[in-house]
C-alpha cells in the first residue's frame, strides 16, 4: 500500500501542498486532476523523495520514507516509479541504451511486451531521442520505467502532447500494467475522459488541497464548482 | 585534441618570442631553448593550455550536465533506482581529469617544439643549440612540477565543471550562467593553484639548498 499522510510543502510563501492525504493499493488507479500549477507534478515528486515535503509522511509497504536519507530512497524508487512528463532520456544514448541503462540483463526478457503495450517498433530502437518524435520519446520513457517492475507507478501527465490514437494506447497500456503487474498507478492528468475511464479513485487538487476525493461516478455527479467545469469540459470537447 | 596542439604550439612560439628579446639586449640567444622551455614548462604553459581545456571541456560538460540537469534526466536516473553521482558525475569526472592531464602534458611537450620552430624559422637560432641548452636549464624537478601542475589542473577543470552543471536547477538561462560560473571559478582556481603550487615548491627549494 502507498499512503500521503498530510503532505505540505511550501516554496518561498507559495503553500503548493496543504495537507494533502491519499491511499493506494496495488491494483488501484488513482487519478490526480486539477488545474495548472496546484502541485500535483509536485506530489509525485514528493512521493519518490525528488522534493521533500515540509511535513506530512510518505508511507510505502508499511516502510515510512525519509527524503533525506537518499541511500533509502534509491530502495523506495525501485519500488515506486516515476514516468516524467517529459521523457528524460539521457540524449547521448539511443533509445535501447537508455531501456537498458542500469537494467539487469535478465530483466530485458519482458522488453517485447511493454513495446507491444506502448506501440513500439524495435526498429525505432537504434535511434537517438532527438531522432525520433516526442510522442516516441515518450513511450521509450514509459518502457524504461516498466521494465524496473516497480510496485507503484506514478505517471505525470501521460497523455500530454499525444495524439488520440497514442492516448488511447497509453490508457490501454495504464490498465495493462494493473490488470498483468498487478502495479498501483497514480496519475497526474488534465484529461478527465481517461480518468472517467480508468481510474478507481478521482483526486481533485485546487490551490494544494484536496477538495473532491471519490470515484468517478461521484465525480461525474459532484457539486463541487470544479469538478463540474473539469466534467462539463469534458462534455463540451466531446460535443 | 587540436586544440591543445595548436595551443601548445602557439605558447612555445609565443614565449620563446618574448624571451629572446629580453636575451637579445644581453647577446645571451644561446640559452634561449633553456630559458624558454623552463618558463614554459614550469609556469606558463600549464596555465594557458589549462586556461583553453577549461574554457573547451569544462564549459562543455557543465553545459552538458547543467542540461541534462533541469530536463529531469539525473531525475530519472534517480527514479530508476540509480545514483546519478555513481553512475554518471563519477565516471565522467574521472574521464575528464584524467583526460585534461594527458592533453595538457601533450600540450606542454608542444610548446617546446613551438619554441623550436619559431626559433629557428624566425629569430635564427640553430634548432640544436636551443635543444642542447634545455638540459641546463630544464631538470627533472621542473618537469615535475609542469605535470604536477597538469594534473592538478585537470582535477580542477573537472571537479568544477561537473560540480557546477550537477548543481544547475532552473531554465536555459540558469545554464548559461552555469558555464559562465564554471569559466570564472575554474580559471581563477587555476591561477590560485598555480601560484600555490610555484611558492611551495620554491619554499622546500629554498629550505634544502639553504
Amino acid at each position: 500500500m502507498l499512503e500521503l499522510k498530510a503532505i505540505s510543502k511550501t516554496f518561498g510563501n507559495r503553500a503548493v501542498l496543504r495537507s494533502v492525504s491519499l491511499t493506494l493499493n496495488r491494483g488501484q488507479i488513482c487519478f490526480v486532476l486539477g488545474r495548472s500549477g496546484v502541485g500535483k507534478s509536485v506530489l509525485l515528486k514528493t512521493i519518490v523523495g525528488l522534493i521533500p515535503q515540509d511535513s506530512g509522511e510518505v508511507w510505502i509497504q508499511s516502510e515510512k520514507t525519509d527524503p533525506q536519507n537518499e541511500e533509502q530512497m534509491v530502495s523506495v524508487r525501485q519500488k515506486c516509479g516515476l514516468v516524467f512528463q517529459m521523457p528524460a532520456l539521457l540524449d547521448s544514448l539511443t533509445l535501447q541504451e537508455n531501456l537498458e541503462f542500469g537494467l539487469k540483463p535478465e530483466k530485458l526478457a519482458r522488453l517485447g511486451k511493454y513495446l507491444d503495450w506502448v506501440q513500439l517498433s524495435r526498429e525505432r530502437l537504434s535511434r537517438y531521442p532527438a531522432e525520433v518524435s516526442f510522442g516516441t520519446q515518450k513511450k521509450a520513457s514509459v518502457v524504461r520505467t516498466l521494465l524496473r517492475e516497480p510496485q507503484f507507478i506514478l505517471f505525470d501527465e501521460p497523455t500530454t502532447g499525444l495524439d488520440p490514437v497514442s492516448r488511447q494506447v497509453t490508457n490501454q497500456m495504464i490498465r495493462n500494467v494493473v490488470k498483468e503487474s498487478h502495479s498501483g498507478c497514480i496519475v497526474v492528468s488534465h484529461d478527465v475522459q481517461s480518468a472517467i475511464e480508468l481510474a478507481s479513485t478521482i483526486i481533485l487538487l485546487d490551490q494544494g488541497q484536496v477538495i473532491f476525493q471519490g470515484t468517478p461516478e461521484s465525480f461525474c455527479s459532484s457539486e463541487q464548482p470544479l469538478a463540474r467545469a473539469f466534467c462539463n469540459g469534458m462534455v463540451l470537447l466531446d460535443h | 585534441m587540436v586544440t591543445t596542439c595548436v595551443a601548445g604550439l602557439f605558447v612555445g612560439a609565443i614565449l620563446a618570442i618574448q624571451i629572446n628579446l629580453q636575451l637579445k639586449d644581453f647577446g645571451a640567444q644561446s640559452f634561449l631553448g633553456g630559458l624558454s622551455t623552463s618558463t614554459t614548462i614550469r609556469n606558463l604553459g600549464p596555465v594557458l593550455i589549462a586556461f583553453l581545456l577549461a574554457g573547451r571541456v569544462g564549459a562543455f560538460s557543465s553545459a552538458e550536465l547543467g542540461t541534462m540537469a533541469i530536463t529531469d534526466q539525473l531525475n530519472a536516473i534517480r527514479c530508476l533506482g540509480l545514483n546519478p553521482l555513481s553512475v554518471i558525475i563519477m565516471p565522467r569526472l574521472v574521464a575528464l581529469t584524467i583526460s585534461s592531464f594527458l592533453l595538457l602534458v601533450l600540450g606542454l611537450g608542444l610548446t617546446v617544439f613551438g619554441g623550436i620552430i619559431i626559433s629557428s624559422v624566425s629569430l635564427k637560432v640553430n634548432p640544436l643549440q636551443f635543444i642542447s641548452h634545455i638540459p641546463q636549464f630544464v631538470s627533472g624537478v621542473s618537469i615535475f612540477i609542469g605535470v604536477l601542475k597538469s594534473f592538478l589542473f585537470g582535477i580542477i577543470i573537472g571537479t568544477i565543471s561537473c560540480f557546477v552543471g550537477y548543481q544547475t536547477t532552473g531554465g536555459a538561462e540558469e545554464v548559461g550562467k552555469a558555464v559562465r560560473r564554471t569559466a570564472v571559478v575554474t580559471l581563477v582556481s587555476i591561477i590560485v593553484t598555480d601560484f600555490l603550487v610555484s611558492f611551495v615548491v620554491e619554499s622546500i627549494s629554498q629550505l634544502l639548498m639553504g
